[in-house]
This record gives C-alpha cells, structure tokens and sequence, in this order.
C-alpha cells in the first residue's frame, strides 16, 4: 500500500546539511501493524510526519497505492490527509475549546459532510470504544486513557487507509496503555485497518506484527 | 466544509472570547452608529426636501435646461435644432422623467428691431390669438386675423406720433417687423408711463397676431430650452443634473456648447449648510473610529492565531486546508465586526430618533443605512482580518504538532 523509495532528508544547520533520513526505503502492506523503534532523533518523527503527508520537502520517491504523492500541493495533501489517514498523538491533541463530539467529526467536516449527517456516526464510535456518555465533555474533563480513545475514535472516523500513532502510550500509565495498545490490536485484527507505530517501549512492540528500528537515519527492518 | 461548519465554528470561536471579543467590537459600534446616524439624518432630510419640492399633490414639477453655445452668433444664425429628437428620447428615459418638451421661447411675446424715422427702434409685441386690446382709432385685432395669418399690428400712439400727426392718420400705413412689412390697422393709447421720463427707455409694444408671428418669423425664434415634467416623488435638482450630464456626454450639441439649469431647489438654506458641517465632522468619526477599530480586529485576530497555533496544527493534520484555515480565521474577524456593524446600526437608529425630536423632519428605517452599515463593517473585517488570517495558514504544521 504504502512504499517509500530512496527517501532523504536533510535539516540546514550553521550552513551545514545535517542528513535525518538516509535513503529510507519502506513497504507497508494492508494490514500490517507495523512499529518503528529507535532512540529519540533518530529520525522517527520525521519519517511519520513523510508518511502522514504533513512533510513535503525530502528526496526520493512516495507511492501510495502505486500513485506517486510526492509532488502534490497542498490542497491535494490536505485531502489525503483527510481521506487516508488517522493521526493518534502522544499528547492527544484534542482541540481543548471543542467538546469531544465536535473533535471527533472534525474530520467528517472538512470532508465536506454536515451536522446532521455526522452525529449518527460518532455516537456509534465513541460508543465503540467505550466513551459513548462523554461526548458532551470537554477533552479536560477526561482522563488520559479517554482523551486518547477520543483521538482514536477521531482518527478512524474517516475509515481511512491507516493510522499513525506517535508513540500513544507515552503519556499513558502502563495498565492505561494496555487497553489502548489493545484497542488498536483490536482494530487491525478485526477490521484489517493498517497501523504504523512509532515507539520506544518494547512492551508495545509485541502487539505489532513487523518491527523496523531507526538508527542515525538508516532504516532497518528486523526479522522475526 | 459546508459554509454551515463554518460559521458555526467561527461563532463558537468568537464565544470562547466573550470579553476579547466584545471589547474588539466597541471600536466598529462606535464607527458605525455614527455613519449610520448621519446617513438616517440625510435620509430623512433628503425625503424633507423632495416632499417640500414635490408634494404628493397639485400639479408636477418641471425643470427647464437651456443650451448655451460658445459662439452666441453662430447660435442666432443657425438652423439646427439644438434639442434633436434623440436628445428628447435620451432624457426620458431618466429615472424620474414624466415628459420632455422642447419650450418654444417667447410664445406670448416676441421682440423686433425696427426702424422709425430713421431711428432704430426695440419693440416688444404680444401674439394675440383672439381679440386684442381696445383701440382710441381704427380697430382691434380679432381671430379673423390670427386665423388668416393677416400682417396686422395694433400699435401705441406714442410709437409712431413722431411720423403721423393724428391717431386716424397712422391707419393703414406700413411698418416693417424684422424683414416683413405689417399694416397697422389700430392705435391705442400708451400707458402714461410710456409718455412720461421713462418713455425714451421703455420698449414699445405691439400687438399682431400669433399666427402670423410664427408663419413669417418662424425662424428666428430660437428653441434653446426644454423642460421637463418631474415625475412624483423625484428631485427636480437630481433630473436636471442627470439629465445635464447625459446632455453633456452625448447630446447632439455638447461640443458647441455647455446646459444649464437654474437650480430652484431648497437644498441650499442654512438648514443644509448646518447638516453639511455635521455629516462632515461625524464622517471624520466615523473614518477614523473605523480605521483604529480595523487595527484593533487585526491585532485580536493575531494574538488568537498564535495562542491557537497548535489548533491550527491538528485542524490541519485532519485535513484542513491552507484555504480552509484562512477562511475560518477571515470569517470570525468578518461576523465580529458584523454584529458590531448592526449594534452601530441600532445605536445609530437611537441617535437620529431623538436628534429627530429636534429638527423639523423625521428619520426612520431605511433600508440603504441598514445595508451600508453592515456592508462596511464587514469589510472591516474583511481587510483587517486577512493578514492574520493568511499567516494562520501558511504555518508549517511540523513545527506544530
């Protein structure tokens, strides 16, 4: 599905170019759950951010579904963004002034669609993942383990082709991380949705079935 | 995003900011309620006038515009029209125009040169259609005369006694009017005035028949004016001056020569001049209220960007777009400066109520003011709320998220 050629990345420093992603090549296939390990500035967010469709400027080559994406501008990213893929953030990133509702059909509404049309849905998803009497709630008035099913719900609201989870688990206590990393085994052994993960807590690392590391910008896949 | 999401969004995020918000706007109440003040005044005064000028009954006002040309002796001599009929079907066309007449000038006089004994002399004639004044020898003009387009004059004494010694010795003798020689065939007796001091000065006057009048001196008589009939509940300044204007710019004489109208509106009385001095002095207001309010909309709108900066981030990794981002943003600073722009406008109705306790006309709704005070305002908003709007969304969302 997605397959990433001769991907480079370099940051301008002091008139030095300091390379972050060295010719990155990368296959991730329908129903993976894919983790990417490696030690904070290795380059993992970089790498996540490529494949979200939020970085534009990098060498090399991005396919997705065998269409290249790496020129397109910015109207055509923003729908990709929208269409294809779910972000799930560390810190959660629930726009604080919206209730949870309102956070989660966001993505439905820039897709076009309206109120009315929207609210069938959410209920059901938030449902789903066991938050159905907080939608009227502001994302403070949530514990961690609820805000981050919320930005779940919002991520896979669109049915998009996958998810990208920067490092979810981080801010979660580990039984809280249990159930979340739980709900995305859930998701993608049930309903196939594919799961990009970057992490560096082996413990969430089992739940995924492929595991490539991260090291000075060189990508590595390991062989279970 | 349907445009619902949108101004749902923006109102919320105009809620969140009660206070902020509200502040930001008494910079565009202010502006407005003075614009929409002055513009109720005018309103009202304006109606004031027309009614004054052209009162729902009684008969319809007319306008006359006369045409001067350059060169005045080109315009004795000439032949041409100077209103063809293509300028009459230009003109009423106008809004406001009931009816268009070219005036024939002098209809119940006409002037000649003539000469006396010698003398030149400047003599006044009435065209009369029907019976002609008394005579103290031979006889009055009738209809018979103006029927048969007769060259006969009823003359004063005083005119001719220097060439006849009695009334009855002037009767059928000749005159020559401009170029045509008339008969005359009565002599009253002139006003004491004419044989007093002032008789030398005094034009001399005469009467012959109108028809003969316009069967033999037709042309000389110079068509240099129309009027206008002003259709209910139009001003006649405004039709003279469009009509004036259209005249100028395609009227079959416009490079001969320049129309005038006399200007019989009341628009110049000491009540205008004082409302003239206050629509300026509340305009200045107004602009600048207006122009402080704009940069404060701008500064608000940038402060909330930047507090908002990780908002934008993650509207845009959900996929808003840099249109959409800009649009949101655009949109809050527009709807805030539009509901500012109508608490003016109520303001501003309050205002010209009670100023309309002290002026001798009133002023009321009016659905211009309503539209002018929402239009600027938010195109305050518009221009002021841009720049912050545009910087929201050329954020890098990587540095954001």
């Amino acid at each position: 599905m997605i397959k990433l050629e001769k991907i480079g990345k370099a940051y301008k420093a002091d008139r030095e170019w300091i390379p972050v992603l060295k010719n990155v090549e990368l296959e991730v296939n329908q129903g993976d759950f894919l983790a990417i390990m490696g030690p904070s500035g290795s380059g993992k967010s970089t790498l996540l951010n490529l494949i979200g469709f939020v970085d534009r400027n990098y060498d090399g080559n991005y396919f997705l579904e065998g269409n290249i994406v790496t020129s397109k501008n910015d109207a055509d990213l923003s729908k990709l963004r929208n269409q294809r893929v779910g972000f799930v953030f560390q810190q959660f990133n629930l726009i604080e002034t919206l209730t949870i509702e309102e956070n989660v059909e966001l993505p439905l509404l820039y897709d076009g669609w309206n109120y009315r049309q929207t609210k069938d849905k959410v209920t059901e998803l938030l449902e789903k993942l066991g938050i159905g009497d907080k939608g009227k709630k502001m994302p403070k008035q949530l514990s961690g383990g609820q805000q981050q099913r919320a930005a779940i719900a919002r991520a896979i609201i669109n049915d998009p082709d996958f998810i990208l989870a920067d490092e979810p688990t981080g801010a979660l206590d580990t039984h809280t991380s249990r159930d979340i990393m739980n709900i995305f085994k859930q998701l993608n052994e049930e309903e196939g949705v594919t799961i990009i993960l970057v992490t560096h807590d082996p413990k969430t690392v089992e739940y995924c079935n492929r595991v490539v590391r991260m090291q000075d910008g060189v990508l590595t896949e390991e062989v279970r | 995003m349907s445009p619902l999401v949108f101004f749902k969004g923006a109102w919320n995020a105009l809620l969140k900011n009660k206070k902020r918000s509200f502040l930001t706007m008494i910079g565009i109440v202010i502006g407005i309620a003075a614009v929409s003040t002055i513009m109720s005044i005018g309103r009202g005064f304006e109606n004031y006038v027309l009614e004054s000028l052209n009162p729902d009954e009684g008969e319809l006002l007319t306008v006359d515009i006369q045409f001067q040309a350059d060169d005045t002796d080109w315009m004795f001599e000439t032949n041409e029209d100077f209103f063809s009929d293509n300028d009459l079907r230009m003109i009423e066309s106008v809004t406001g125009v009931q009816s268009v007449e070219i005036l024939s000038m002098n209809s119940e006089y006409a002037s000649f040169d003539t000469m006396i004994d010698g003398k030149e002399n400047y003599i006044d004639a009435s065209l009369i259609e029907d019976s002609g004044r008394t005579v103290i020898a031979g006889r009055s003009l009738d209809f018979i005369d103006n029927e048969k387009e007769n060259r006969v004059m009823v003359a004063p004494y005083s005119l001719v006694e220097s060439q006849y010694e009695t009334e009855e010795a002037a009767i059928g003798k000749g005159l020559s009017l401009g170029d045509q020689l008339y008969t005359i065939v009565g002599i009253y007796e002139g006003d004491d005035d004419a044989s007093g001091i002032l008789a030398g000065f005094l034009p001399q006057e005469i009467e012959i028949p109108k028809n003969s009048y316009n069967r033999y001196h037709e042309e000389d008589t110079i068509e240099d004016q129309i009027s206008i009939t002003v259709a209910r509940g139009s001003l006649p300044s405004d039709v003279a001056e469009e009509s004036i204007a259209l005249l100028e710019e395609e009227g079959s004489m416009n490079d001969r020569g320049i129309y005038t109208h006399f200007d019989m509106s009341a628009l110049d009385d000491g009540l205008s001049q004082v409302l003239r001095g206050i629509t300026l002095f509340i305009a200045s207001v107004a602009g600048i209220s207006l122009f402080i309010a704009g940069i404060g909309v701008m500064n608000m709108m940038y402060i909330s960007v930047s507090e908002r900066t990780k908002e934008i981030g993650i509207r845009r990794a959900l996929g808003a777009s840099q249109k959409s981002i800009r649009a949101q943003f655009v949109l809050e600073g527009v709807m805030m400066t539009s509901i500012g722009g109508i608490l003016g406008y109520l303001f501003g109705w309050l205002f010209s109520s009670i100023a309309s306790f002290f002026l001798p006309f009133s002023t009321g709704l009016d659905l211009l003011t309503i539209l002018v005070s929402i239009g600027v305002s938010a195109l305050v908003g518009l221009i002021f709320s841009y720049a912050p709007a545009n910087a929201a969304s050329k954020k890098e969302i990587i540095d954001i998220i």
